[in-house]
């Protein structure tokens, strides 16, 4: 169901040099054989996720100056791109700093993380870490924060797809999940619960924004392209992608569970089809399909790596395989992973959205497939 | 699985959700809240819609029939208080009753529980004290004086007597149990017990670590069935505790089945 036996990244090798970097970043997959012809920095991502945001909230002011009809598709664009930048700045950079994998000293990851959960409304650096460091320890138990976000939401294995799409619509939208998600982020910064220093940093943070808002008036634009992304948009992101962050059900959320077990819990999350086979049929039939191939690329898949699954999380099983990887190049590593001894550890579901939160909550008929082990070395 | 009854667990859900926002609306809510900051326990009438709690209670009488294990003994952890009871255990009722997992794991049932005690709670990371039953059936059956070792849980009742009969919850709240030198009746002495009668249909809401209870003994024809489900704090996610009295009463993740 979830994923021909074709190899979905190999169908595409035939299409074009040039889109091959494209259909590496969609996908999260390089070709077999292929090696990199740039190396990404850590640092790129923090810088990717500034720009993805101010690229979005940029988008969003140009649009609140023209007519509601052009506003309207613009805006709905704008929304989940600031979220997705949100989420590169979250998931990405504080998740690496956590591992103090960010940053060269500890200090820095521990600098960096306090700045961007601070402008984030996300939970301070110890208390994050802790909480993170049982999620590694115990995945997906019950001792696992993000398992007991994930049933405070009414998320459970076995759903029938129909089911789980309802349950999909419930939460995402739930002005409870909501409610909830942001007193939570609120508390997390202000409540007296965290250090001094972290509470001074957002109350400031708090007096700056509205302090800056009385002087410039720009009241509106803050809450169309701050607020907005940064409560309904940024949660939704995540809700979306920690429903597939792991196979959540697996192993009835067990908390002593072997290095085996523990490698099926979590997946390659890829992004894709396989490249249209249509060699010897007609012309327009072949201009038709990849038409619609290409469209699905580009449509629906690379917005998915912009909104949701973005960075290096679609390579989520390596970082809990290897945290300490060279995780910005993420992608990379996996594939040399797969042409060495550890190549069993690794599973993967091609698809979307749906395919990978079907996937990683146990809806009826969908499971991860073990990632094929590859053969030779890569080209230099 | 085993399902006693026309109702599944996949509409367990929105029946409940139904009733709850239906009968507990925010000024009950309130109430409720205050109530439990003040006495730290506090019963939640009409819980469960009679449809449901007929349903849970012959899920529950089923499972008893077929799994209880009847315990008579005193607990030195606990003072050396009694325990005469039948129980079944989260491994057996996990397999045999969906609508008793349906119901513990129901965010609608976390997030009132979350309301009232002003805290988020969260499912126990234990999976042995998700849930139990008991059940007290004879003359001098009790659950006597105890703490338990997570902050919260949640009674449903499923089968109550009159309280003329016995069977009804009483609590000592703001005692603290020391495993090593447990002093129940100290305890006693330095707060103030209130009792609580209960109907079928009726949960509880009480914070175990911190409010000594028991159940007071049944006599003549009394019965009483509840499912205990344990809640955790936040604090509790990552506190290592131990879970001695339910290993021994209810048996905590071994399946018994397995070892007949």
């Amino acid at each position: 169901m979830n994923g021909a036996r074709v190899n979905v990244r190999e169908s595409m090798r035939p299409l074009p040099r040039m889109t091959q970097p494209f259909l590496t970043w969609v996908t999260g997959v390089p070709p077999a054989d292929a090696a990199p012809r740039v190396l990404w920095h850590p640092h790129l991502a923090a810088v990717t996720g500034v720009a993805q945001t101010a690229a979005g909230i940029a988008l969003g002011a140009v649009a609140l100056h023209l007519p509601w009809y052009a506003l309207v598709p613009l805006l709905l664009v704008a929304w989940p791109t600031i979220g997705g930048g949100l989420r590169r700045l979250d998931v990405v950079v504080v998740h690496q700093t956590l591992h103090r994998m960010f940053a060269r000293s500890d200090r820095a990851n521990r600098v960096v993380s306090e700045i961007v959960t601070t402008l984030l409304w996300r939970p301070p650096y110890d208390g994050n870490r802790k909480e993170h460091l049982v999620h590694h320890a115990h995945p997906c138990s019950f001792r696992d924060g993000d398992t007991q976000y994930l049933l405070s939401t009414g998320a459970a294995p076995g759903m029938t797809e129909q089911q789980f799409r309802r349950y999909l619509w419930r939460a995402v939208f739930s002005p409870r999940h909501h409610w909830s998600f942001t007193a939570g982020r609120v508390r997390a910064n202000v409540t007296g619960e965290q250090p001094v220093h972290r509470r001074v940093m957002s109350l400031a943070y708090l007096a700056l924004t509205v302090a800056g808002l009385a002087l410039t008036g720009w009241w509106l634009y803050w809450l169309l392209l701050w607020l907005v992304p940064a409560t309904f948009f940024f949660q939704a992101q995540t809700f979306l992608y920690t429903l597939s962050e792991h196979r959540w059900w697996l192993f009835d959320n067990a908390e002593r569970l072997t290095k085996s077990q523990r490698d099926q819990l979590t997946f390659g999350r890829f992004c894709g089809e396989p490249a249209p086979a249509v060699a010897g049929r007609p012309w327009a039939v072949r201009q038709l399909a990849w038409a619609r191939w290409w469209l699905r690329m580009v449509l629906v898949y690379a917005p998915y790596r912009m909104w949701v699954l973005v960075g290096d999380t679609v390579q989520h099983d390596l970082h809990h395989v290897r945290p300490k990887c060279d995780w910005a190049n993420s992608s990379w590593v996996r594939n040399a992973d797969l042409r060495s001894s550890e190549a069993g550890r690794y599973y993967e579901v091609w698809g979307g959205l749906l395919s990978h939160v079907y996937a990683g909550n146990s809806v009826r008929g969908w499971q991860a497939r073990p990632s094929v082990a590859l053969t030779g070395t890569a080209a230099r | 699985m085993t399902t006693t009854s026309a109702l599944t667990a996949d509409q367990l859900r929105p029946a409940l959700a139904r009733h709850v926002r239906r009968t507990f609306g925010p000024d009950r809510v309130r109430d409720l809240h205050d109530r439990f900051a003040t006495e730290n326990i506090v019963v939640l009438r009409q819980f469960c819609p009679p449809e449901l709690t007929e349903a849970i209670a012959a899920e529950a009488r089923s499972i008893a029939e077929r799994n209880g294990t009847p315990h008579d003994l005193v607990f030195a952890i606990t003072d050396s208080t009694p325990r005469r009871m039948t129980t079944v255990g989260q491994p057996v009722i996990r397999d045999e009753g969906p609508l008793i997992h349906a119901f513990y794991f129901n965010p609608d049932m976390l997030d009132i529980a979350s309301d009232i005690v002003g805290e988020r709670v969260h499912v126990c990371p234990y999976a042995g004290e998700h849930y139990v039953i008991s059940v007290l059936d004879r003359t001098g059956d009790t659950h006597g004086w105890h703490w338990d070792d997570y902050t919260y849980g949640i009674i449903l009742v499923l089968e109550a007597p009159p309280y003329t009969d016995g069977g009804f919850v009483q609590a000592a709240p703001g005692t603290s149990w020391d495993k090593q030198n447990p002093d129940v009746y100290g305890a006693l002495l330095r707060s103030q017990v209130r009792s609580y009668a209960l109907e079928p249909g009726d949960a509880y809401l009480i914070k175990t670590n911190t409010t000594m209870h028991r159940v007071h003994p049944i006599r003549g024809d009394g019965r009483r069935m509840i499912v205990n489900m344990t809640l955790a704090s936040t604090a509790d996610l990552s506190r290592p505790l131990t879970h001695e009295t339910n290993d021994v009463l209810f048996g905590g993740t071994t399946d018994p089945r397995r070892a007949k």
